[in-house]
């Protein structure tokens, strides 16, 4: 009785061509070498990208902080333009003249 | 006591230098990676010379078809050999490194071709002794190789690995990306349904 793996074995791979590798030799002519990158390069870059955030958060950081001051001034002016359109110097101006009344 | 000592000399000529971690796997391929890193074709042909026929062999076993094992191993050499200015030594050796190229390669032409067609053409007939015995042993192998290729691409690549290329567990594991158990499962698997789809071919010689 034969066993599995004797039954593997009578599947043999073909011997690789003769042209295969004078195929791969020649494209290895035309191929490029991707270059190494010098030492400190990757230490570089991570210091880099690392300042470069620490400079956004910064930017991003004044930006909205100039924004709420912006907002506030917005806000007051609003606020002063709907209290003189809905009447209050007109309020003040009965108050006014009802107090000068009751002096009287 | 002279000839010993050149001996010694010899072997400590021979043995490559750069195994100082002794838990570390000596790269045979150590002594070329220098000639490929800048650009020698020479460390190329000497690679080819060493690898070549394992790494067709890879694909022949995983695709069951020379040319697309042939197109697998110039892949495999070729990515090699324009990743060698960065390849760092220590962490894989080259040859475990290629094999898993080649096995990635196949297994990712396995997903784009549900079907691949064999190119072994149709023989004449040859009816002497000899010849004839010559076609049991071929007709028998075929009958393997289409039980092998019956088999999931994982499973196969296992197979492949481990009785093919004769690769350690962990090695196998490693080429896969899975770990050591699961790759032991895969073999267990492949070896079980090989056992069962071949049981025919395995009884054959008791009768």
């Amino acid at each position: 009785m034969k066993s599995v793996d004797e039954l593997l074995n009578t599947v043999k791979a073909p011997e690789p061509s003769e042209a295969l590798k004078a195929r791969i030799l020649k494209q290895a002519r035309t191929a490029e070498q991707h270059p190494v990158s010098a030492a400190n390069d990757n230490a570089w870059i991570w210091i880099g990208s690392l300042a470069a955030s620490f400079l956004a958060v910064a930017i991003i950081g004044t930006s909205i902080l100039a924004g709420d001051n912006d907002h506030i001034d917005d806000d007051n002016e609003i606020w002063a333009e709907a209290a003189t359109s809905i009447g209050y110097d007109d309020l003040y101006d009965w108050v006014y003249e009802d107090e000068t009344n009751t002096d009287r | 006591m002279k000839g010993v000592n050149a001996k010694a000399n010899e072997k400590a000529r021979i043995a490559p230098k750069v195994f100082e971690n002794p838990r570390q796997k000596p790269d045979s391929d150590d002594d070329i990676v220098s000639g490929l890193q800048a650009g020698d074709e020479r460390a190329l042909a000497t690679l080819m010379e060493r690898h070549l026929k394992t790494i067709t062999a890879i694909g022949y076993y995983m695709l069951g078809d020379t040319h697309l094992a042939e197109d697998v191993a110039q892949t495999t050499f070729l990515k090699l050999w324009t990743m060698a200015p960065k390849w760092k030594p220590g962490a894989a050796t080259l040859l475990t490194w290629m094999r898993r190229v080649a096995t990635n390669d196949c297994l990712d032409r396995l997903k784009k071709k549900t079907e691949i067609f064999s190119d072994s053409l149709p023989e004449q007939i040859d009816e002497t002794p000899s010849a004839l015995k010559t076609l049991e042993e071929d007709e028998m192998a075929r009958n393997v190789q289409t039980a092998l290729l019956a088999l999931p691409d994982t499973q196969r690549a296992a197979i492949t690995l481990s009785y093919y290329q004769d690769v350690s567990q962990k090695e196998g594991a490693k080429i896969l990306n899975v770990s050591e158990k699961a790759y032991e499962s895969l073999l267990s698997r492949a070896r079980k349904t090989l056992k069962a789809t071949l049981s025919p071919l395995l009884m054959e010689t008791v009768r």
